[in-house]
């Protein structure tokens, strides 16, 4: 115990022992005319006075420590530099329809979902560098927010003019890869393409319910097997996202059956907001993508015509541009979308009896949960922020692999003959047996002899 | 959550917030709890969003005179923003609930389970002493729900609170910790053998992780922790009730829950 006390007392703090200390300390206290010490506060208090009033010198510095200095990196220079170079993105003109997402995030933070202003900024920012970097991009809008397990995704859905012709096998769809998506996961760090899917990928998707891990490159191990990596997932599950859930005001875009092509309504004027808070208001705007996984239905050569039309009975193609009121309801709501006012919901008439609305409808997918849009009388939004699933209600069965094959029956078994007597001459079968016998039975009769 | 709701750009992470009438409405309405009832903290815990309305929760805790942990009460209120104490609910049909997959409708007296408990007053002579059980309503089946992700879920990391030695928690200067799975515990009393024993033995006055850590949670993957670009603020998720959102930068921490209610029992199938 006295060697314990001792070492501590010995202890040395910037040339000081403690010992030392105490004793400073206790002639203060007693000695002291200026500073009165006299209870239990004022003796942390002193102690600290002494400490910052005696000039405890650290002992000088090598060489070394001083030139090291100077390699200490601050450390948020990188974010720095990241967060500077994306604020200063600019170009002369973008040729692109680039989404306002600034101004659509503060619609989003009225109905209770959304970025901080800081990062809807830099999304903004990161929709003007892809748009730059490619001149082929039509249209740009932000997606949306996948979560993973360790690092989430931001994703930016993009259409192009001409799109890469990355070769896939027969049974896709192009129309299918119509959209483009872009992820990163972090604001500040550069976008990835994620690459294509095919048709049996998006087929099996449907039947997967997978939470993302976060890694692009990861190999899913589910069953049903899934061909492809993490990103391809992701593609898959995005594409039936958005396919599921674009929504545009009815009247906004026009379907010609000609040319197959959407464009936009030559005279559009926003419906009413009492239109748009109900289900008759809205469209969907991308086609419905099959069970087979593709948007056309695909006749498969190999198979016969009687199967073909009854795949194709169980998997209607939709018409486009259908309305949401259409859509198979969840459960026992009535239909798939949930519709919800905010903001103000007064009414009012301005000078030439036109009613005016400030109110602000949230539509959410029951089916998808995440999946929201969001409009008031001037602008509308669609995003989604969530895990990627749909809403199953009832638990999850994985489903059963193949029965295991059984074995083939075994062939009685017959035992070798092994008559006591040699058997009949047969005939032989061609000339060349014939001969083979004949030459046969010579060598024996040669072999007797001697 | 603070009712300052400085704190609301971590829960801009999942995507979720509070629109600005919900702010102002909330704030007078917490404050107005204290008026009937003598917390040390009154905070936000979150929202739970229904069909047709919300649900709002407020949690006040008192430290002071609480011996071993401090005490919470929780108070729910509807669009109205008239709060009111979360009530009891039925222990034997509170177990099921926790499975459901319905949404909340926002009706609080809508059943959602019926009891099949029919007492016949005619035929008996004797009045039961008991009345019989009610409906198991949407309010029980919010409170069972509330309870449930405050015990598995509510986390802080470690070294915010301290122990003292009459076994009360305070709040110490919070430093910060670095984004890994080890500095959280649970904010509740301590479940595990270990670290009851810990506080027994009095050694977890000097301790700082004296509740149970959220490492030891089965199944592992739940937790997931993340950063953002500064790799300052740090969001800490549980994938088994997604909506839950634990946050901490060097200045503050807290946690709150914005989702749908509805647990994630499919979670082990998931990775």
């Amino acid at each position: 115990m006295d060697v314990q006390l001792q070492k501590i007392f010995d202890s040395n703090y910037k040339g000081k022992t403690l010992y030392n200390h105490f004793c400073e300390l206790y002639y203060q206290m007693q000695e002291n005319k200026y500073y009165k010490a006299q209870s239990l506060s004022d003796f942390e208090d002193l102690s600290n006075f002494i400490k910052e009033n005696r000039f405890y010198h650290l002992p000088l510095k090598t060489a070394d420590q001083v030139n090291n200095l100077q390699d200490q990196i601050f450390p948020w220079q990188e974010y720095c530099k990241q967060q500077m170079q994306l604020m200063q993105i600019k170009a002369k003109v973008i040729n692109a329809t680039v989404q306002n997402f600034l101004k659509l995030n503060a619609l989003l933070n009225n109905v209770g979902y959304g970025f901080t202003d800081e990062d809807a900024y830099l999304i903004q920012q990161s929709l003007k560098s892809i748009a730059i970097r490619d001149s082929n991009i039509i249209n740009i809008r932000f997606w949306g927010k996948l979560f993973a397990q360790n690092r989430d995704y931001y994703v930016i859905e993009v259409q192009l003019s001409k799109s890469y012709k990355e070769p896939q096998p027969i049974d896709c769809d192009e129309k299918l890869n119509e959209y483009v998506h872009y992820v990163t996961q972090d604001l500040l760090e550069d976008w990835a393409l994620l690459p294509q899917v095919t048709r049996k990928q998006m087929e099996a998707s449907r039947f997967i319910t997978y939470v993302f891990s976060g890694n692009l490159n990861k190999e899913i191990t589910q069953y049903p097997i899934f061909n492809g990596k993490e990103k391809h997932l992701l593609k898959a599950q995005i594409l039936r996202i958005t396919h599921a859930n674009l929504l545009a005001p009815r009247g906004l875009y026009r379907f010609d059956d000609e040319t197959k092509l959407i464009t936009f309504e030559d005279e559009f004027k926003m419906p009413e907001s009492a239109e748009l808070s109900t289900m008759d208001g809205w469209v969907h705007l991308p086609p419905n993508i099959l069970k087979q996984g593709r948007i056309t239905f695909y006749e498969d050569p190999s198979l016969k015509e009687e199967e073909l039309n009854q795949m194709k009975e169980a998997d209607p193609e939709l018409e486009r541009l259908k309305s949401i009121k259409d859509d198979k309801p969840f459960e026992q709501n009535e239909g798939n979308w949930n519709i919800k006012i905010f903001g103000e919901t007064q009414q009012y008439t301005n000078q030439e009896e036109q009613p005016l609305s400030y109110q602000i409808v949230q539509l959410r997918n029951y089916l998808w949960p995440g999946a929201i849009t969001v409009s008031n009388s001037n602008d509308f939004i669609s995003i989604y922020f969530g895990y990627g699933n749909k809403n199953q209600q009832n638990s999850f069965n994985p489903l059963a692999p193949n029965d295991i094959q059984e074995e083939p029956e075994d062939i009685d078994e017959i035992p070798e003959p092994n008559p006591r007597e040699q058997p009949d001459e047969l005939e032989p079968d061609s000339d060349d047996e014939r001969r083979r016998e004949q030459e046969r039975r010579e060598a024996e009769l040669q072999q007797q002899q001697e | 959550m603070n009712i300052s709701f400085n704190d609301l750009k971590f829960v801009h992470q999942i995507g979720q917030t509070l629109n600005l009438e919900e702010r102002m409405r909330l704030q007078l309405a917490i404050l107005k709890i204290q008026e009937h009832y003598i917390f040390d903290e009154v905070l936000f815990w979150g929202r739970v969003e229904g069909v047709e309305k919300d649900y709002y929760i407020a949690l006040g805790i008192q430290y002071k005179g609480q011996y071993e942990f401090p005490l919470k009460k929780f108070f729910w209120s509807s669009n109205n923003y008239h709060f009111a104490e979360l009530p009891k609910y039925n222990e034997e049909f509170a177990q099921r609930a926790e499975t459901l997959r319905e949404p909340f409708t926002g009706q609080h007296e809508h059943i959602v389970f019926r009891t099949d408990e029919e007492i016949n007053f005619e035929d008996s002579l004797e009045i039961p002493a008991q009345l019989p059980a009610k409906n198991f309503s949407e309010l029980e089946r919010l409170s069972y729900i509330v309870q449930s992700i405050e015990f598995q879920c509510a986390s802080i990391p470690v070294g915010s609170y301290r122990l003292t030695p009459t076994h009360e928690l305070i709040k110490t200067t919070f430093k910060g910790v670095t984004a890994e799975l080890k500095n959280y515990q649970h904010f509740r009393q301590p479940i595990r053998k270990d670290k009851q024993d810990l506080i027994a033995r009095d050694e977890a006055l000097y301790r700082p992780d004296f509740l149970d850590s959220l490492v030891d949670d089965t199944p592992y993957n739940q937790w997931s922790v993340q950063t953002d670009s500064t790799k300052r603020n740090i969001t800490i998720r549980n994938l088994i009730w997604p909506g839950y959102l634990g946050y901490n930068n060097d200045y503050t921490f807290g946690y709150a829950y914005f989702g749908d209610g509805i647990k994630n029992s499919d979670f082990e199938f998931l990775l």
